[in-house]
């Protein structure tokens, strides 16, 4: 009888912190990018690096290369260093240019919601939706990616056709991007016009980390189509955006040190049509 | 009866059966603590473990996997933290309780390198063969197909969606800003290969130091390709309304050899633009240098008087001949050197009339004048530029000669008197900046020297010979000479470091700057030097300053914050010879703190203030205290005593920006104080001479004022719609005959911008402004001029296809003393293809020859008509060879 109260009070304990636990994650797993964000070049693709961070009840999603280049660049210039200071930092661990400023959080500010932050010019935006849940068709394929064993499966899902791999030996629901709701963790997504890729490159345990939250800023509340409003704004029309922001007559300023009024032509390939 | 009960029961029990059989459901507990566990993963799968269906348990550990005929041989329950469990179908019983047993979480680690992205390496090198056609013209067309680079429809080059930084050829950076030139007209078979030099930082001394976020091109040549010389024509001819022929020229060369890269450009023109504008992109400069380009003001104006905000092609004819040549040298990888050349030769006329109002206690005077400028200006630049740039050290030395040999004259009736006025501006300035950074462990140590020697001898003639009361005892004598001198020697030296305190970075500058300055002037009547000591000068002022300037930068997301508090102390010295003998010396030891804070309330709104305290330094051209002639009808002359005066500048500023419907609120204000130490005074003799004088007395100016901006963005055809208003007021004191006055001017301004773009095809943008300005001297008669100044401007730009353009500009202007306005009108029209364009231009398309002006001051009114160009129409178009 001892015993056993001694042991629900041990499993008690034990749950507690379990639950303090669950936003800390576990487990990382990166992915290399290749993306194709204007559709009037059809040969220039960008490369990023992804890391998805997994918690017990929710996941994090955003560029490496942005994360590591905002982080020395903010410790810096909040002790009063100045740009020849924050390049001398970044020489020591290169990190090569990225513009995705989003972070998807998975299950955050609770179950069933998503919140996307994103940065555009010097403004942070913030907006939540409800997580909607793919609907998967598994397909029969399989194929070896990372030393795991991966099935196929697809889905239509905000505007595109997601061609998948996930494993089942990691029984993790979730994926790069906004993926998820299968049996394993997604290693390899890609859209049917393989305008959007994503490999898995990495999986690593993580002992020491802080929990996932969204880091306390001034974001400007907006829905999701406001974002994409603003957003695809920012890339094809420039002019029109610094309007926005209470600056008119932005010229682009051509190799001859001359004003031009024309900026060069791009439409906009955003990942959700 | 109880048999039909049983039998019910049984078909219910069947029906529930069977229901029962439609899916796989079960529950899913801990093994130790037999709690529900939610989001087991649940699959149904196939015999080699291909899973075909699946599902999750709910928060009460029950899953309902609905079943599928012939399909599935087992079943998996899989959750993170517990261990798996496959069973065979045909051993899992419905609605059972399954039990997991926890684990450890340990996902095998995988890291795969051939996939990733390392660009470890800063140089990406494409070799131009493989990405040539063979239509392919020049270099630009190659490099728009090279992957990350991107050729804007203006030539700017891109890479990775920045601008590059640099664009060297074979190493060598000829060109700076203005590399379209080479970029459009480089034959593609003389390039080799193609660097993109990423994180490029052309100081070597400060690589792993700092680097900008930008790449840098460079073209490797093909070896048989050096040595090669191209060439660019641009030709404008055209014809102006009075059938005088109009031309717009420009011939250039460019050579590139194995340690040489030159270019030469010739170019002519007499439509009134400021051709040399053109040269400033090609001259070396750096943000240090741009701080230290010394130029004095000239004793008496080179150029001809000018309206306000109106560009000189509208009212200046002129025939100008500039020749540049820029030449690079680079007797080994880290040495540059440049030379460059630059010779203007200038004949300009313009003509306008004035009539200038003062108003003084005892008189109101009234000076009208009508003037025909005519000047010539012959300029010559010169600069010498030595570059080291090793891993060691950067050295960079630029030497620097201007000559300025300016001629004019000006023929004028003044209050119907017919005077003639030759001006004589020259100016020899010669110039050092040194800057040399070395490298240490852990930081960089940089050192800045310039020095500076200009020199005006300038002079100037009126005839017949003014003012004959005051100065040659009342005789009739036939010409004036004006006299005038400045040597001027500057020396600035500063560096700077840093350190850490208490976390935070502390940067220092710290210099030494001293200043020698000489002032002489002498008045001559028909040759004779007028005795009168009240008209000769000849004075001395030596400066010498040292401060440290400690200074501090801080944000955060919430907080912007700059605080500079510089320690100066600084040491003048007057020696005087004329007109009188003497020597006077003072010395200040002053901080001037400098704040600048911006705090982010929220995501929308911020709030910003700086604040300044600094004093002014003595200069020489207000120390003399013999009358100078600075025009013909103007003279001036002051106190000698030796003055800091200080100044407090203070601004406040609210800000609004909510992006997501683009509307933009800025509202702000800002005060200043000046205390002063001399006064001004003014008076009026022989019905035309202006006099001005100072005196110690101690007073303070106040300026104050505020302002507000609101626009707004809408997605309505892209309308941007901006108004805003402004207020200034400015209090200060004079003298005006013997009596102190208390002056106020204030001036106001509205205005208004709407953009618009309809459709691709179109755009306009139209913009109104209306000034006031009021000016309120405490006389006795509570003197008050209150003007007001209107300009609107309406602009097209169509685009009828990428080859085909056309812009209208339309510009009036008008003022509250004349009821007339005037009216500019433009159009162009470019047809551009690869490779060349033509363009058709046509300035002032209504013939407009007037141009009317009103300007107030504290104490004065000004109304002026400038004469404008005729209408002209021109033809331009471009090529290489």
């Amino acid at each position: 009888m001892k015993n056993r109260i001694l042991m629900m009070l041990f499993v008690l304990l034990f749950s507690i912190t379990a639950i303090g636990q669950n936003n800390i994650p576990f487990l990382e797993c990166h992915y290399a990018e290749k993306f194709l964000d204007n559709r009037l070049k059809q040969d220039m693709f960008r490369q990023d690096e992804m890391v998805l961070r997994i918690s017990k009840t929710s996941s994090e999603f955003f560029s490496l290369w942005r994360r590591r280049r905002n982080e020395i660049q903010d410790s810096i210039l909040a002790k009063g260093g100045n740009q020849a200071d924050i390049m001398a930092a970044r020489e020591k661990i290169i990190y090569p240019l990225s513009n995705q400023h989003q972070t998807i959080y998975k299950n955050l500010p609770e179950k069933g919601m998503l919140t996307y932050t994103d940065r555009i010019f010097a403004k942070k935006y913030l907006y939540t939706e409800k997580l909607e849940k793919p609907q998967w068709n598994i397909l029969q394929e399989k194929k070896n990616i990372a030393n795991y064993l991966c099935q196929k499966a697809e889905t239509t899902y905000l505007g595109r056709k997601w061609i998948v791999w996930f494993t089942a030996d990691i029984p993790i629901s979730d994926g790069p991007w906004k993926l998820w709701g299968l049996p394993g963790l997604i290693l390899e997504a890609a859209d049917a016009d393989n305008d959007y890729q994503f490999s898995c490159i990495e999986i690593k345990n993580i002992t020491q980390s802080m929990a996932i939250s969204v880091p306390k800023s001034q974001y400007i509340k907006c829905t999701k189509e406001e974002h994409i409003k603003t957003i695809t704004e920012y890339e094809e029309d420039p002019n029109k955006f610094m309007q926005r922001q209470g600056l008119s007559g932005v010229f682009a300023v051509g190799a001859g040190g001359k004003q031009s009024s024309a900026f060069s032509e791009i439409k906009y390939n955003y990942i959700e049509k | 009866m109880s048999r039909f009960i049983y039998l019910i029961l049984l078909c219910c029990y069947s029906l529930c059966a069977y229901a029962q059989e439609k899916a796989y459901s079960g529950l899913i507990y801990q093994a130790q603590s037999k709690q529900p566990i939610e989001f087991v993963s649940v699959c149904l799968l196939a015999q080699d473990s291909t899973i075909i269906d699946y599902t999750y348990t709910d928060s009460k550990g029950y899953f309902e996997l609905p079943k599928q005929k012939h399909r599935g041989t087992l079943l998996s329950f899989s959750c993170m933290g517990y261990k798996k469990i496959v069973i065979p179908l045909s051993s899992f019983i419905n609605t059972s309780k399954i039990m997991l047993e926890e684990t450890a979480i340990n996902i095998q680690e995988v890291k795969i390198s051939s996939n990733r992205i390392t660009q470890r390496k800063d140089t990406l090198k494409y070799s131009v063969s493989g990405f040539k056609m063979p239509q392919d013209r020049s270099i630009e067309d190659v490099l728009k197909k090279i992957p990350g680079i991107e050729v804007t429809q203006n030539g700017q080059i891109r890479f990775q969606d920045r601008p590059i930084s640099h664009f060297y050829i074979d190493g060598m950076d000829l060109l700076d800003s203005k590399y379209a030139l080479a970029s459009k007209n480089i034959p593609a078979n003389m390039v080799k290969e193609v660097q993109v030099l990423q994180s490029h930082q052309p100081i070597a001394a400060l690589r792993g130091k700092s680097f900008s976020d930008n790449a840098a091109l460079n073209l490797a040549l093909e070896d048989n390709a050096k040595n090669r010389l191209i060439g660019m024509i641009d030709i404008g001819v055209g014809i102006n309304n009075e059938n005088q022929t109009v031309w717009d020229n420009r011939l250039m060369g460019m050579l590139f050899g194995k340690k040489m890269q030159n270019l030469t450009m010739y170019k002519n023109s007499n439509t009134g633009k400021n051709i040399a504008d053109e040269i400033t992109a090609l001259t070396l400069k750096s943000d240090e240098e741009i701080r230290q380009t010394g130029s004095e003001d000239d004793f008496f104006s080179a150029n001809p008087t000018s309206p306000r905000g109106i560009d000189r092609s509208r009212y200046l004819s002129n025939d100008a001949h500039l020749a540049a040549m820029n030449y690079l040298y680079k007797p080994r990888k880290e040495n540059d050197l440049r030379l460059q050349l630059v010779a203007l030769h200038d004949e300009q006329s313009a003509a306008h009339e004035t009539e200038t109002v003062y108003f003084y206690p005892s008189q109101t005077v009234a000076v009208s004048e009508q003037e025909k400028y005519q000047g010539i200006e012959n300029r010559l630049e010169t600069e010498i530029a030595y570059i080291q740039n090793d891993n060691n050290a950067y050295i960079k030395n630029v030497l620097r000669g201007t000559i300025g040999l300016h001629k004019n004259n000006l023929s004028l009736f003044t209050n119907s008197i017919p005077t003639y006025v030759h001006n004589h501006p020259q100016q020899k300035t010669i110039q050092n900046n040194f800057h040399i950074v070395k490298n240490q462990r852990n930081s960089s140590l940089s050192f800045y020297s310039n020095n500076s020697y200009v020199e005006l001898p300038q002079y100037m003639t009126v005839t017949p010979g003014p003012y004959a009361d005051l100065l040659n005892d009342g005789k009739q004598y036939d010409e004036l000479r004006q006299d005038a001198l400045l040597r001027a020697f500057k020396s600035d030296s500063y560096t700077y470091f840093q350190h850490k305190v208490g976390g935070i970075y502390l940067k220092y500058r710290a210099g030494i700057i001293y200043e020698n300055r000489h002032l002489q002037s002498l008045l001559y009547a028909d040759a004779k030097p007028i005795n009168d000591v009240d008209y000769s000068n000849k004075v001395r002022l030596e400066t010498f300053e040292t401060y440290i300037e400690p200074s501090l930068n801080l944000k955060t997301s919430y907080w912007d914050f700059q605080f500079r508090l510089p320690f100066t102390y600084h040491y003048s010295r007057l020696k005087k010879k004329l007109p009188q003998i003497g020597r006077e010396s003072k010395h200040i030891l002053l901080p001037t703190p400098a704040l600048n804070a911006k705090y982010n309330l929220n995501a929308y709104w911020n709030i910003s203030i700086a604040s300044t305290f600094n004093f002014l330094k003595p200069d020489i051209r207000q120390l003399y205290a013999g009358y100078l002639f600075d025009t013909y009808r103007t003279a001036q002359s002051f106190t000698q005593d030796l003055a800091y005066d200080k100044n407090i500048y203070n601004r406040l500023r609210l800000q609004y920006n909510n992006p997501l419907n683009g509307l933009f609120i800025n509202a702000g204000g800002f005060f200043n104080q000046t205390w002063q130490e001399n006064i001004y005074i003014y008076e009026s003799q022989e019905s035309i001479l202006s006099i001005s004088k100072s005196y110690p007395y101690p007073n303070t100016k106040k300026n104050y004022g505020g302002s507000v901006r609101i626009s707004k963005a809408t997605g309505w055809s892209k309308l941007y719609v901006a108004m805003s208003a402004s207020y200034n007021k400015m209090d200060d004191h004079m003298m005006l005959e013997n009596s102190l006055v208390n002056s106020h001017l204030s001036f106001a301004s509205f205005a208004g911008n709407v953009s618009l773009q309809p459709s691709r095809y179109v755009n306009m943008e139209a913009n109104t402004r209306a000034t006031s300005i009021k000016s309120q001297l405490d006389l006795n008669e509570q003197a008050i001029t209150h003007i007001w100044n209107y300009e609107h401007s309406i602009d097209f730009n169509l685009i009828f296809s990428p080859m085909w353009r056309a812009r209208i500009t339309n510009f009036f202007t008008h003022d509250s003393q004349n009821k007339r306005i005037t009216y500019f009108s433009d159009v162009s029209c470019t047809y551009s293809k690869k490779g060349w364009l033509i363009e058709l231009e046509l300035h002032n398309l209504f013939n407009h020859d007037r141009l009317n002006n009103v300007y107030v001051s504290s104490w004065t009114q000004q109304a002026s008509i400038y004469s404008l160009r005729p209408r002209e129409v021109l033809l331009k178009t471009a090529f290489s060879f």
